[in-house]
């Protein structure tokens, strides 16, 4: 038995009635809270290496700067991570990679674009073949640097935990919409998108 | 330039050695492929680089040789040079027969280029992806996205 | 069914296409991109059980169009571009396309700057190695390795970053020099850390070398014959495990190369085990020269003459000051004359090569170079042919393929 809200009663549905006794609590301040302290301290970024900002990030792993201790670790499939780390500049061919990834990912999920490359297009800008990772998918923290140090890979993940627990919601998916026609290449929804 | 020259085994080198640059220039493709088969006897055992270089109406296609066993060939970066008229799909004739080491460069040369090697076992696209439409990045023709802001010719 | 007789037949399917090709006992398998193991690429395996039969290596996810690029930039500006394709080797790809620059321009260096750019290149291929190692800890799965690894990487990177200011993109390398000169109490601080290195690769010999498993899971696998190293056009360190005897530091000498006694060390297996000594021992070499650059390292300027006579009066007494080359105009607006030039260096993963033209314009009107990593692309078509699947890591490991390397 179980009462919402609305003031509505519900009986031996125990399926609905926990559902929305979740829903409820869910709502609730030090349910929420909960949540996400447990979200800060598991961001667990997909091992999708995109660019040169890779070797900065094994780095970061490694021992002396020791990102796991942020709850920052490393792991294969994406159906069990919540954070992409895009490593720089995306090709159009790792764009498409990227969005698979992203859409595999359970809700709820972050991105670091890591990078001048990743936030729009560093050293590599006017390439026919990149495409700026913010035309991908949603950006939470950019993080600037060629590449960034660790140090300043473990700052973007403390501020992501701190976003995360004055509970703000991750950026909205953006439509994926047509750039800027190039001469040459088509354009990247075309090649975001498949 | 110098015109400085070197002899290997019959064959004249153009050459300026302060600059790395020893080169034997094909007529055609069947000369290119005589050279390239006295010059791998001769003890240039390893291909370098394939590429081209756009000369407006025409290409020039370069292969770079080395060598790894002969320890004299092995201080020359030497190269072979074809030019050939330009048009959309240009064709020289192979050399993965007598360098296999070409394989992958002479596949990226045909996706920037657009020069088709002739008898390459697999001329496929190599870096960019499948449904790229751009025709021959690397010519001269071909624009960047954006025209550099800073940096003008 | 055994593997595809015509290879062109199902070379240009799409990967939907691959996934219901219907064949008997054959199997496609898609690897990567993402993968903890493949990184930037994509490789497709056609097995027949778990015996590899084929296998196409879909590389250019991390291709940056660097030719291109620099053929529409300054010269100067093409040194952060090779840069940034050879992450974990920056120096090497800055030196080597440094020494085709200086060919064009008619530049030599000085010989303290010959020297410089030695020690950085052999401290880069140190870390290089590393990287290397730590990753093919990854690819076996052992974890412990690959802290080490980067856990011992990071003195090196200190040392270097003291030098240059940088931690892993330096540009330390320019026309002419150097940019900056040795700090004090360099040397001192440098035998401390090479040293521990000395040390530590003794432990690594203990957990890591010699360790059993590790030796059953690489020694026989991936064997790469003399013969096809030098046919397929092998490079690098790899090249070398094969029992060939090239190395281009000896062959194309270049820097401080030739005043410098080292060996090249070889091994005559070429399977996985004999490329993951190859880098041990190479280690150890640069370890060597290392301590003779900084033993023999002539005084003088970092500066060429032709480059120091550019500088405005400003810029000469910073010189003199701090010993740091601020960048004359002619930098950005040098024009070599037409010309053409090629150079080799040998970079951690093996040869770079580079061919430059000029036409006599601000921008080169040829940037062509080819990366050790692209060059060893067959480890995946030829030498992985035959071999189990579950050695498909340990072969790749072994080869230290760097993908923004290949795909520049
Ligand atoms: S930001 Fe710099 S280091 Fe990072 S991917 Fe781009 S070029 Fe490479």
């Amino acid at each position: 038995m179980g009462g919402g809200a609305d003031g509505v009663a519900y009986f031996g549905n125990l399926e609905t009635v926990s559902k929305k006794a979740v829903s409820f609590l869910k709502k609730q301040g030090y349910v929420k809270s909960m949540i996400n302290w447990g979200d800060k301290f598991s961001l667990w970024p997909v091992h999708l290496m995109t660019s040169c900002c890779g070797t900065e990030f094994a780095a970061a792993s490694g021992p002396r700067f020791d990102l796991e201790r942020l709850g920052f670790l490393p792991f294969g499939g994406p159906r069990q991570t919540n954070l992409i780390v895009i490593e720089g500049t995306t090709t159009l061919k790792m764009a498409r990679s990227v969005r698979i990834v992203w859409e595999q990912m359970p809700a709820p999920k972050w991105v670091i674009a890591m990078g001048a490359c990743a936030m729009d297009g560093g050293i590599f800008y006017d390439s026919y073949n990149t495409v700026p990772a913010k035309d991908i998918v949603p950006i939470d923290i950019f993080l600037a640097g060629c590449p960034p140090r660790p140090e300043a890979l473990a700052r973007a993940v403390v501020m992501l935990q701190e976003s995360i627990v004055k509970n703000r919601p991750p950026a909205a998916d953006i439509q994926v919409t047509a750039a800027p026609a190039t001469p040459g290449p088509k354009d990247v929804v075309e090649a975001v998108s498949k | 330039m110098t015109a400085a020259s070197r002899v290997i085994t019959g064959i004249t080198f153009t050459t300026d050695e302060a600059k790395g640059i020893f080169e034997v220039e094909a007529s055609d493709g069947a000369h290119l492929l005589d050279l390239a088969t006295r010059l791998k006897a001769a003890g240039f055992d390893h291909c370098l680089s394939v590429t081209a270089e756009d000369l407006g109406d025409r290409l020039a296609v370069l292969w770079h040789i080395s060598s790894y066993t002969n320890r004299e060939l092995s201080g020359m970066n030497a190269q072979i040079r074809l030019v050939v008229s330009k048009s959309d799909n240009v064709e020289v004739p192979t050399l993965t027969g007598i360098w296999e080491s070409a394989n992958f460069l002479e596949r990226e040369t045909y996706e920037m280029f657009g020069v088709v090697f002739k008898g390459h076992p697999d001329m496929r696209r190599l870096l960019l992806p499948d449904d790229f439409t751009g025709k021959w990045p690397m010519r001269k023709d071909f624009p960047l996205k954006k025209t550099p802001w800073r940096v003008q010719k | 069914m055994s593997a595809p007789q015509d290879r062109t037949a199902t070379a240009n399917l799409t990967y939907d296409e691959l996934a219901g090709l219907k064949a008997d006992r054959e199997l496609v398998l898609l690897i990567g991109p993402a993968h903890p193991g493949s990184g930037h690429m994509k490789i497709k395996v056609w097995m027949d059980g778990d015996i590899i039969q084929r296998v196409d290596p879909d590389i250019g996810f991390v291709h940056r169009t660097t030719e291109k690029l620099s053929e529409n930039r300054l010269y100067i500006k093409a040194i952060p571009i090779v840069e940034r394709v050879m992450l974990p080797d920056t120096i090497n790809a800055n030196l080597a396309y440094v020494i085709a620059l200086e060919r064009l321009l008619g530049i030599e260096p000085t010989p303290r700057a010959q020297y410089l750019r030695t020690l950085t290149s052999e401290i880069n291929r140190i870390t290089s190695h590393l990287y290397g190692i730590g990753l093919y800890g990854i690819f076996l799965g052992s974890s412990t390795v690959y802290m080490w690894a980067f856990a011992d990487r990071e003195p090196l990177i200190d040392l270097i970053e003291e030098i240059s200011g940088a931690r892993i993109t330096y540009s330390y390398i320019i026309p002419g020099g150097v940019r900056w000169d040795l700090p004090a109490g360099f040397k001192e601080r440098a035998e401390t850390v090479l040293q521990y290195m000395e040390a530590r690769l003794k432990d690594y010999g203990k957990i890591w070398v010699r360790n059993p498993v590790v030796m059953d899971r690489t020694e026989g696998v991936g064997v790469v014959s003399k013969s096809d190293a030098i046919r397929l056009g092998i490079t690098g360190p790899n090249l070398r495990a094969s029992g060939v005897d090239y190395d281009t530091r000896r062959a194309k000498p270049y820097a401080a190369y030739p005043n410098l006694d080292f060996e090249v060390p070889t091994f005559s297996e070429g399977d996985c085990y004999a490329r993951l000594l190859q880098r041990v021992e190479e280690i150890e070499q640069s370890i060597r020269i290392i301590r003779q650059v900084l033993k023999d390292i002539p005084d003088g300027r970092i500066i060429s003459d032709d480059i120091y006579s550019k500088m405005n009066p400003l810029q000469k007494r910073m010189y003199e000051m701090k010993h740091r080359v601020m960048f004359p105009a002619y930098m950005a607006s040098m024009r070599p004359a037409a010309g053409r030039s090629t150079a080799s260096v040998e970079a951690g993963r093996g040869e770079i090569f580079f061919y430059l033209v000029s036409n006599g314009d601000k921008v080169p009107f040829r940037f062509r170079w080819v990366t050790p990593s692209f060059l060893n692309l067959p480890f995946f078509t030829h030498v992985m042919v035959g071999q189990h699947l579950a050695d498909l890591p340990a072969i790749y490991g072994s080869s230290d393929y760097f993908p923004p390397e290949a795909d520049r």
